[in-house]
Parts: C-alpha cells; structure tokens; sequence
C-alpha cells in the first residue's frame, strides 16, 4: 500500500513537473514589441545623449524619406536634425520579418551614402562625423545613428535589445 | 407614288438634319474653350519669350489677369490661399532644406501650410552637379528615397509651379557669369519635359558679414542676383526677391534669420523660414 502510495505520489509530481514544463515551451515567445519598444530606447538616448533638436517623421513618412514601404515595419522611430547644417539623424526600424529588414537596410544605405555625398566636399566636419557612423542590422532591426554620440547611440540600442 | 412620296419625304428630312447638325458641330470647335493667360504662355513655352511690356499685375493666374512683367520682380499683391502652392516644388540646396524642415513642422499642426508642395533639395545641390549623372557620389535629390534629376523631379511630381533658389554652391566656385548659364540650362531643361510648367527663380538669399569670403560673398551674391533678374526679362521667367526681405541696413542677412553666424553664415532659422514664405505668399504670378 505504502509502495503504492509512493509510486502514486512520485507520478503525480512527474506529472505536475511536466505540466509546468509543458506550460513554459508551449507559452509564445513575447513579441519584439513588448521585449523591444523603440520610443522607450529613443528616450533612454535622448536622456543620456546631447540630441540637438530634432524632426520627427511617422511610419508614413518613412516612404518619401527613405523609400521605406510601411508594409515593410512592424515599429519605427526617425528623426532628423531640425537645422539644415548638422547632419545628425536617428533611425531605429523594427522590420516585419527577415526579408522587410533587407529591404529596410538597402534603404538606409541608400540614405547614409547620399549624406556622405553632400557632404564630402561641402561640409568636410560633417563628413567625418557620419564616415565614423554606419548602418547595421540585427535580425530584424535595421539602425542608422549619424551623431558625434553615435558609439553612445549604438551601446544604448544594444543594451536594449540584449535585455 | 404614294410610298415613294413618303420616302422621299423621310429622306429629304433626314438629309436636312444631317447636314443642320454637322454644321452646328463645325461651327462649336473654331472657338477656344479658354484664351491664353500670361505672357509667358503666349504663342510659344515660357523661355522662348522676350521680356514683355510692362502692366499691372494680379495674384494668381486666372483666365484673363494681365500679364506680369518678368523684367521686374513679382511685385506685391494680395495673400493668396494654401491652395495656390498645391502643385508646386521647391527646389534649391540647404537653405531651401531648412525651408523643406520648416514646411514639415508646420505641417504637423496646420496640414495645409504651403498647400501640397514638395521640395526637391540636397545640402550641396548647385545648378552645375544638378547636371551630373546620377550615381552614388552625385548630390542629386530624392523622391521616395530615389535620386532624380531635377528636371525628372519636375515631371514625376507633376509640378506646375517650379521655385527654384540655387547659386551659393555655383557662385564661389564656377563665377557669377558661368553660373547664370546653368541656371538658363536647367530651366530649359525643366521646361523640356514640363512644358506647361511657370519657373520662378527666387534670388539667392545674403549671409551675415562675418562669414563672407573671397568668392562667395554679398556683393557678389547681389551681382549674381541682378543677373538672374535680367535671364529673367530675357527668358520669361518669374523672378521672385526673396532676398529683399532678408537684409539688414548693410545688406547682410538679418543676424536673426541666421541659424549659423559662426559658421557659413548662410542658413535661415523660423524666423527668416517665416519671412521667406510670408513673402511667397504675397508675390505670386
């Protein structure tokens, strides 16, 4: 009876351990949007980081900016320099799946090398602050910090997504 | 005889409805349903133009307006509607930039600002590299994250009216003179593919005196700018003197209009934005 009991007892903890078990693989990873919030990251820049004053475009904007289609982003945050003489620029994009973010990239490259243009011959200490910037994807998040802070930038953003 | 009578009678009747109704036909397409509105689109495409005589100007370009003489500035007339800059585009370098950001803010809290025009800009933008190919060093602007050429800008956003203030990037490198031939060159080329497009050269605004050098300076910035004024009279383009609105008494740029004293001394804050588009407003033709 005993040797019953206990073989009861040590099946019914398997069980319950499985159970739980079974409950944690089967939960879906939380999505990029509530382990990642790119706003929280921007303000977590702008609280560390000298930001000169800066304008803000939506998703919607991302388009005629960038080239970016809207279909391609799952979140975004973009801001650039509000003063036609700093060439600072903030560009955070979450893409909707692998190939999105590509595509994001490619544009984003597009962008970095046409303000390396403007600039070379034009605004020759502005050219090197974006020379020491670039743009970098990991997994589904494309960056672009053109900023004499872009290092402080870039540590933020990794720190982020890392946690 | 009866039958035939009764033909004959339909078809005489149908004869002379035939022919009543093609003559009333012809007689509708000799007369133009609008008459030409401005001297620069009379008989040929703006460009093609002598300087015209001077009369009276009004805002606008309804049917009928006399014409504006383009010998002169765009004089004053009355504030005319966000709408009016609907099918417009601005093109220029990074003082047009600043304009192109100060539209955008505008924009957030009044969507109408400035009607729905667009800009063509890019910092290093001059008439001579607008002329470049295209290509990963060129400073061409973009549409939709895609380099242009302006004159192709032009045409894919279907703009109607064509603001253009390019020069800083030209006069200091290439001369005054050379630099007026570009500007004549890339209109012509505008009008080439946009041929029912209005050109509006807008002069070339000062930089505060601090700033100024050997080649790029106010006193050539006037010079070049009186010689846009005359490709202007020669040419039937509009010419639009932003610039008389952004001087002090010495013919600097107002130091608060000027977002970079210690700099360029070239760039425009909200304040000068402000000047430039209240002035857009109240000189149109």
């Amino acid at each position: 009876m005993a040797k019953t009991m206990k073989i009861f007892a040590l099946g019914l903890l398997a069980g319950i351990v499985s159970l739980a078990l079974m409950a944690c693989s089967s939960s879906p990873a939380a999505s990029s949007a509530e382990e990642v919030n790119l706003s929280e990251i921007l303000s977590e820049i702008s609280s560390q980081v000298d930001v000169p004053s800066m304008l803000a475009y939506d998703t919607e904007d991302l388009y005629s900016a960038y080239g970016i289609q809207a279909e391609d982003v799952k979140q975004s945050v973009a801001q650039v320099a509000y003063d036609s003489v700093r060439s600072d620029e903030i560009v955070m994009v979450e893409a909707v799946d692998a190939d999105a973010a590509a595509r994001v990239k490619e544009c984003l490259d597009g962008q970095y090398q046409s303000k390396l243009a403007a600039t070379q011959s034009y605004q020759p200490d502005q050219y090197a602050i974006i020379q020491q910037c670039e743009v970098r994807q990991q997994g589904n998040f494309v960056t672009m910090f053109v900023s004499p802070d872009a290092d402080q930038m870039t540590s933020i953003f990794d720190a982020a997504l890392a946690s | 005889m009866k039958k035939l009578t009764k033909f004959g009678a339909a078809g005489f009747t149908a004869l002379l409805v035939g022919v009543l109704a093609l003559s009333g036909c012809g007689a509708e397409q000799e007369q133009p349903a609008n008459p030409p509105v401005s001297s620069a689109d009379t008989s040929a495409p703006q460009g093609d133009v002598s300087a015209v005589s001077s009369e009276s100007s009004s805002s606008g370009s309804q049917a009928g307006q006399t014409v504006v003489d383009t010998s002169a500035p765009v004089p004053e007339s009355a504030r005319v509607d966000d709408s009016y800059f609907d099918d417009a585009v601005f093109i220029g370098d990074s003082v047009t930039y600043k304009l192109e950001l100060y539209a955008q803010k505008n924009r957030n809290t009044e969507p109408n600002f400035l009607g729905k025009a667009q800009f063509l800009t890019n910092g290093s933008l001059g008439t001579h590299n607008a002329k470049w190919e295209i290509s990963d060093k060129s400073v061409h602007p973009k549409i939709n994250g895609q380099k242009v050429l302006i004159q192709d800008g032009v045409e894919q956003l279907n703009a109607k009216k064509v603001y253009i203030q390019l020069g800083m990037n030209d006069i200091g490198l290439y001369g005054v003179d050379d630099s007026i031939t570009t500007m004549d060159e890339l209109a012509q080329e505008i009008l080439k593919k946009s041929p029912d497009a209005k050109i509006y050269i807008q002069s070339v605004t000062p930089m505060v005196t601090n700033a100024e050098g050997k080649n790029l300076n106010n006193s050539n910035i006037n010079i070049y700018n009186e010689k846009l004024l005359e490709l202007c009279g020669q040419k039937g383009y509009y010419y639009i003197d932003v610039a008389s609105v952004m001087k002090d008494s010495d013919g600097s740029l107002i130091m608060e209009y000027c977002s970079d004293p210690d700099g360029q001394g070239i760039h425009l804050t909200d304040a000068g934005c402000k000047a430039w588009v209240d002035y857009l407003y109240t000189h149109t033709a």
